[in-house]
């Protein structure tokens, strides 16, 4: 387009232009609308952010570590199952996006990224939190858990951790009005029927064993008999559930004195059996199935040393 | 036709506030801002802004490196109307100016973008004025800049500049802006200006001393 030989001036060139391609300001609610779009969007992207923290907060809360001893050898094997591999990429993913979305408001671009990034975290963590006591990070993770086979909700990992009756873990229920003598009726996640010896529970085992509701066992498998499997302890199936820090003291102090009970007790017995028979043939007594599970050895050397 | 004769002055009934209805104003009393309104009611009134902003958006052009008079008439020709187009998303937050200058300044990256060519040089209007600020919080430096660097020198060194150091160099030492207004026009945070403004003047004084050295 050659216009500088034109006489007019520049401005009437422009507004020729104006005049004859009709050219009219674009309406101000386009704008109001696009950049509000942006804030919602932005919005969006924290309240996902909030909700992939409230599934993340489900997992950590209910990462095993008040039994952690019954599952894994360290700290460090269990952290490893409990970083959330999924979220935390979804997680990371939102926060860019709130960044981009922020950024490209009609005034977001004044803000330094870390401000940005740094909000965007704060506010999805709070709100994840509160979203988190709601129960929506277990009702998420339970959906996403059913459409995704793949998808290793808390739930499937927490039955995986627990479904390994040759590890002596058991996760299932027991079957009401079953029991004949100390042996009980019971019927694990896969669906399979055990006969549970309960002679070594303690009253609170038992009790939270006859509930009826899913329960986590941690025991002794007995091979040279079949399903059947010597009940050390009964915890309850606390997913889903909220569970502040309080709770997994309690639930962690609770197992801890369970489990090294059968430790005590069998120190002892084995003592008073040692002094009764020493000198006789020298062989030592077994200290019983409870003592010998790899729970309560942990137990004794972690803590009783 | 002459629209800019048109609209020197204008009548317009209570758009402004505390302005007798009918009254008539002489548009150049008015601020950037104010005309505003005035061009969404009667375009002739944007032959006022153009005429406030075509010399130093040429110029600026100038220094983008937009060199031959036929794409700068185009391209400015094209940010005015881009301008008008948008009239009603000026944020009143910003500075009229910052807001022209930011379009102007997406136009040209668009427009190279566009041409596929690389800028043809940065014109340096005012050589001794950035010979004078490059030294400041640099007093090693400062015995190393005298009156043999010539606006030659400082052009090729601002052409090897990274882009993001030589246009926050531009607006800040060729077109004064303040930082809050480079900011408005990059769409870049102040803190960021203030590093950008730091580093390319390091990086530029490095260049220059390279090239006299040579």
């Amino acid at each position: 387009m050659n216009t500088l030989n034109s006489p007019q001036t520049r401005a009437d060139r422009i507004l020729d232009t104006i005049e004859r391609d009709a050219i009219c300001p674009r309406s101000r609610y386009l704008f109001l609308c696009q950049n509000s779009l942006l804030w919602l969007a932005w919005v969006l992207s924290i309240a996902l952010g909030a909700v992939t923290i409230a599934v993340l907060n489900t997992g950590l809360m209910h990462g095993m570590y008040g039994l952690f001893e019954a599952t894994h050898d360290s700290w460090m094997g269990l952290t490893l199952v409990l970083v959330p591999y999924v979220w935390l990429p979804v997680f990371a993913f939102l926060v860019l996006l709130s960044l981009y979305n922020m950024r490209h408001t009609a005034t977001g671009y004044r803000y330094p990224a870390w401000q940005v990034v740094g909000s965007s975290v704060l506010l999805s963590l709070f709100f994840g939190i509160v979203l988190y006591w709601l129960g929506l990070g277990h009702a998420v993770d339970k959906m996403v858990g059913s459409a995704m086979p793949m998808y290793p909700s808390q739930e499937r990992i927490e039955e995986k951790l627990w479904q390994q009756p040759v590890q002596g873990r058991l996760v299932g229920a027991y079957v009401p009005e079953s029991r004949q003598g100390s042996i009980v009726r019971f019927v694990d996640a896969a669906g399979a029927a055990w006969e549970v010896e309960t002679a070594d529970l303690a009253p609170t085992d038992l009790s939270i064993l006859e509930t009826g509701q899913r329960v986590r066992v941690l025991g002794v498998l007995k091979p040279e008999q079949f399903a059947h499997f010597h009940a050390c302890g009964v915890f309850p199936w606390l997913v889903g559930l909220p569970m502040p820090l309080s709770a997994l003291n309690e639930e962690r102090e609770a197992f801890i004195e369970r489990v090294y009970e059968h430790r005590r007790v069998a120190v002892e017995r084995l003592a008073t059996l040692e002094a009764e028979t020493y000198g006789q043939n020298g062989a030592k007594p077994p200290m019983g199935d409870c003592a010998e599970t790899p729970a309560a050895k942990r137990i004794e050397a972690m803590y009783m040393q | 036709m002459a629209h800019s004769a048109q609209a020197a002055h204008w009548r317009f009934p209570g758009i402004l506030q505390g302005m007798e209805a009918s009254s008539a104003v002489r548009l150049s009393d008015l601020s950037d801002e104010a005309l505003i309104p005035c061009v969404l009611a009667d375009k002739t009134c944007f032959a006022e802004l153009v005429g406030r902003y075509e010399q130093p958006l040429m110029r600026y052009l100038n220094r983008l490196g937009v060199r031959s008079a036929e794409d700068q008439e185009d391209l400015l020709q094209e940010i005015f109307i881009k301008v008008y187009r948008n009239l009603n998303s000026f944020d009143q937050s910003l500075k009229f100016s910052s807001w022209i200058y930011r379009i102007a300044h997406n136009e040209t990256m668009s427009w190279y973008r566009k041409v596929r060519v690389r800028p043809e040089g940065y014109l340096v209007a005012d050589p001794e004025e950035l010979m004078r600020l490059i030294p400041a919080g640099e007093p090693s430096a400062d015995a190393q800049f005298d009156a043999t660097v010539d606006s030659q020198l400082v052009n090729d060194a601002l052409q090897a500049l990274p882009e993001k150091y030589r246009t926050v160099l531009i607006l800040r030492f060729f077109e004064h802006k303040e930082y809050e207004e480079i900011s408005d026009i990059l769409r870049i945070p102040v803190g960021t200006v203030g590093t950008l403004v730091y580093r390319g003047k390091q990086r530029l004084a490095a260049l220059l001393s390279e090239k006299m050295d040579v």
